[in-house]
């Protein structure tokens, strides 16, 4: 043991490759992890973070390389077998049991046992209150995950990886879908955990997070170890110029439209989970929706997009009273979504990128009633080449490519159905920088077609860096709104908690 | 790790030309245990007795790719068929029995899916129903006797032969056309893939996939009747007992052709070939005398094994 304890990584990956069939993931790449820090691992979608992180888990094997921890070579079996090592990982995509309470979902599969190998459920609820009580979460632990909302279970996951004793913890992407009060409290956490000396491999996008807590970055590119230094060495363009291996001058490319007539108009709109909403749009504007986690935003426009039920209200667009019972008859009337949740309502992940392009405007293709595969291939190459989507052929399935390209080629879906309301909520969620500049640019070239724009976004910087306007939603209401040049960070955090504690 | 990548390529392989590999080895070992195996005349009764099986497995393939199940075409099969004859023994018109058969296949289908949409119900449990109804329906209304004496002109659709095409590998060729275009060439089809691939996603893309999912049924059920004429005009009677576990052969085929449980994924020819596949080799455990109790294991044990496979395929492309 205390030989071992010296070392001075308590985790070391030395020239790491994998190989699928067709593609090299990983190169060779080094990462060094110190007890006690936090060491962000930085790189597009597809730079092979998630990859290494499998083989961590031991869910990939590697080809080549090897795994040092706490000073001896190891060889990961299993999640299982490394959680039991003390290697946690936060994944990006929870995998909560929803009908189960938060205590058996914190102690699921080590469940403290009494004397006759029965569940001590006193012992169970008890320390569930304790981990609870010490991360300042004022949840039952009785209560029903299903009962919470997204960013609860995102914070009981996190609780649950970190309450194992853990010497090196993963986080992938953990803040993904927690709101920015509950950052903090993840951010406290860190901190305890780097005072009891575990090493922690945050990854993430967002970097004004990794210059809040990281203590090292560790870049890759394309499968490839780029670059390792202590976090002071580098800057914020530092490192997203290294990540793309080009240079970024303005992470938002904004252009300014003209505005034209109001399009969209909602006046007394109500719903479950928002009231009276008076809210209108013009042609060529972009929105920016900004609010809590759960403040009704995406149910206030899953409402207008005919998929939610409204209670009461009215809705005009163009001038004309309408009211949609189903996403058709929004489609039909150019009001289009693309959803915050990709993979569950974007895209069908099994069929082929040409399939999911022109899924909504089969119509324009027919010829007497049958498909025509020419025009088809032709527009869907029109759209591949619009919106450079990156694949390598339109027939493999969209479960082939990455978040930003799959997001693409749910855009490429709405335009060829020529939008005049186009809803985008969380448009660049999970995205990586160069395909969320293109989307941006691509929004723009939209607004300056005339396209009237919702961009619903729980980021602050892409409200204050894409909107024409902001609006602003507390607890199903809308509590203001402020032109781009009065919006500040400040106002908006104002009028996001207006209501809360009064 | 070679180990796993070698099984990797092998449902992979499998997933893209596994079927036919497979029929070809059937056919191979066929032949070599038997004489007669090969002769154009056995062949064209595995196509002539496997018309009805394929033409139920067509309309069973699209309801799995929708993402639900239909259990209920055997039953439905001889209820449509046996009525089929009943109509003709009271018009003694071939035509109007086949379009009754037909019609009674649709009401069948429509129902189950109707109920399963409206209700939000799973189809399994729906269609098990149905399947227990359809069955105890018709054997109440014959009192399990056989419907008799109507006009010979009924066998023209199990027995009759355009030169020297039987009948019911037309019909079934014909029905095969449709159902490719359907599900290939028309908006329809697209949407049935989508359906099954992500419900709410096609939801979202502006997709009624409640009533894509009634038509499925709807054309599952009238496939299962246009095959209960078929099958009891070749039978020259009406059998209320016809047709049982037909649905496990039709659903055998199609998941042996590569069409996923999960909806979403399948191809036509797969059932076809899938269809070609499980005729053959029943046709050959007959020709050795292997018995009817041995045949049972043995399609168990292949469905198990094509959806052990089909797992396997899916685990592979999500990691």
């Amino acid at each position: 043991m205390s030989g071992q304890n010296n070392s001075e990584y308590v985790l070391e990956l030395r020239g790491i490759s994998k190989s699928f069939p067709g593609v090299k993931a990983l190169d060779k790449v080094d990462l060094r992890l110190r007890p006690g820090s936090v060491h962000a691992l930085c790189g597009e979608n597809g730079a092979g973070k998630s990859t290494l992180m499998k083989i961590i888990n031991g869910i990939y094997t590697m080809d080549e390389g090897e795994i040092w921890y706490k000073g001896e070579k190891i060889t990961p079996q299993s999640p299982k077998a490394m959680l039991e090592m003390g290697v946690a990982t936060i994944h990006q995509e929870l995998s909560p049991i929803l009908d189960m309470t938060i205590g058996e979902n914190i102690f699921l599969g080590r469940e403290p046992m009494n004397g006759m190998k029965m569940i001590d459920w006193k012992r169970l609820w008890d320390d569930t209150q304790k981990l609870l009580d010490e991360f300042k979460l004022s949840y039952d632990p009785k209560a029903v995950m299903r009962s919470l909302t997204v960013s609860d279970i995102a914070l009981i996951e996190i609780v649950k990886a970190i309450s194992r004793d853990a010497s090196v913890v993963i986080m992938d992407e953990p803040t993904s879908s927690i709101t920015d009060s509950e950052v903090h409290i993840l951010f406290e956490n860190v901190q305890r955990l780097k005072e009891k000396g575990v090493g922690i491999i945050y990854i993430s996008h967002k970097m004004d997070e990794i210059f809040e807590i990281c203590d090292e970055v560790t870049i890759f590119r394309d499968g490839q170890w780029i670059h390792s230094c202590p976090i002071e060495q580098i800057d914020k363009n530092g490192i997203i110029k290294t990540m793309v291996g080009r240079e970024i001058t303005d992470q938002f490319p904004k252009t300014t439209a003209p505005v034209g007539e109001t399009v969209l108009e909602l006046s007394g709109f109500t719903g479950d989970r928002f009231q009276n909403i008076n809210f209108s749009l013009r042609a060529g504007e972009i929105v920016g929706f900004a609010g809590l986690v759960g403040a009704g935003r995406s149910e206030l426009f899953r409402a207008v997009f005919g998929l939610d039920r409204k209670q009461s209200g009215q809705m005009k667009l163009e001038g004309k009273t309408v009211s949609f019972h189903n996403a058709q008859q929004a489609i039909d009337a150019g009001v289009l979504m693309a959803s915050e949740d990709r993979k569950s309502e974007g895209v069908v992940l099994c069929r082929s990128i040409r399939e999911n392009i022109t899924l909504s405007s089969l119509k324009n293709i027919e010829t007497g009633g049958f498909l025509s595969l020419k025009k088809e291939k032709e527009n869907v190459e029109a759209m591949v080449k619009k919106l450079s989507i990156k694949i390598a052929s339109p027939e493999s399935p969209v479960s082939s490519l990455s978040g930003g390209n799959q997001q693409k080629v749910v855009l490429a879906k709405w335009l060829l159905r020529s939008p005049k309301v186009l809803i985008l909520d969380e448009p660049t969620r999970g995205i990586d920088v160069g395909a969320k500049y293109e989307i941006y640019k691509l929004m723009c070239e939209l607004a300056e077609q005339g396209v009237a724009i919702i961009m619903i976004s729980s980021e602050m910087p892409e409200i204050l860096g894409m909107s024409d306007r902001v609006a602003v939603m507390s607890q199903g209401r809308l509590t203001g709104e402020m032109n781009r040049r009065d919006a500040t960070q400040e106002n908006i955090m104002e009028l996001a908690v207006k209501g809360f504690g009064q | 790790m070679k180990t796993k990548e070698k099984k990797f390529n092998l449902a992979e392989l499998y997933s893209k030309y596994g079927i036919f590999i497979i029929l070809l080895v059937a056919v191979v070992i066929a032949s070599l245990l038997s004489d007669t195996f090969l002769t154009p005349r056995n062949i064209s009764n595995i196509i002539r007795q496997n018309a009805v099986v394929m033409i139920i497995a067509f309309g069973a393939q699209m309801v799995l790719i929708t993402g639900e199940v239909d259990l209920s075409p055997g039953s439905v099969c001889a209820f449509a068929g046996v009525m089929s004859t009943v109509v003709m023994l009271h018009t003694g018109s071939p035509v109007l029995a086949l379009l009754a058969g037909i019609l009674c296949g649709a009401i069948f289908g429509f129902l189950n899916g109707w109920v399963i949409t409206a209700c939000g119900i799973p189809s399994f449990i729906m269609t098990l129903a149905s399947q227990f109804i359809g069955r105890g329906a018709i054997l109440a209304f014959t009192s399990a006797q056989p419907v008799n004496g109507f006009d010979k002109s009924f066998a023209v659709f199990g027995q009759g032969r355009i030169g020297a095409l039987p009948i019911p590998i037309l019909i079934m060729v014909i029905v095969l056309i449709v159902y490719w275009v359907l599900m290939n060439r028309r908006r329809f089809g697209r949407y049935v893939y989508a359906v099954g691939g992500n419900e709410d996603a096609a939801k979202a893309s502006g997709i009624n996939t409640k009533m894509v999912k009634i038509k499925a049924f709807l054309f599952a059920g009238a496939t299962a009747g246009l095959a209960g004429v078929i099958l009891m005009s070749r039978l020259n009677s009406g059998q209320p007992n016809g047709g049982e576990q037909y649905e496990f052969d039709a659903i055998t085929a199609a998941i042996i052709g590569g069409t996923s449980m999960s909806g979403g994924v399948g191809k036509v020819y797969g059932t076809v070939v899938g269809a070609l596949f499980v005729g053959v080799l029943l046709n050959i455990m007959t020709q050795l005398n292997v018995s009817a109790y041995y045949q049972k294991i043995v399609k168990g044990a292949i469905i198990a094994l094509a959806v052990i496979i089909d797992a396997q395929v899916r685990r592979n492309k999500k990691a």
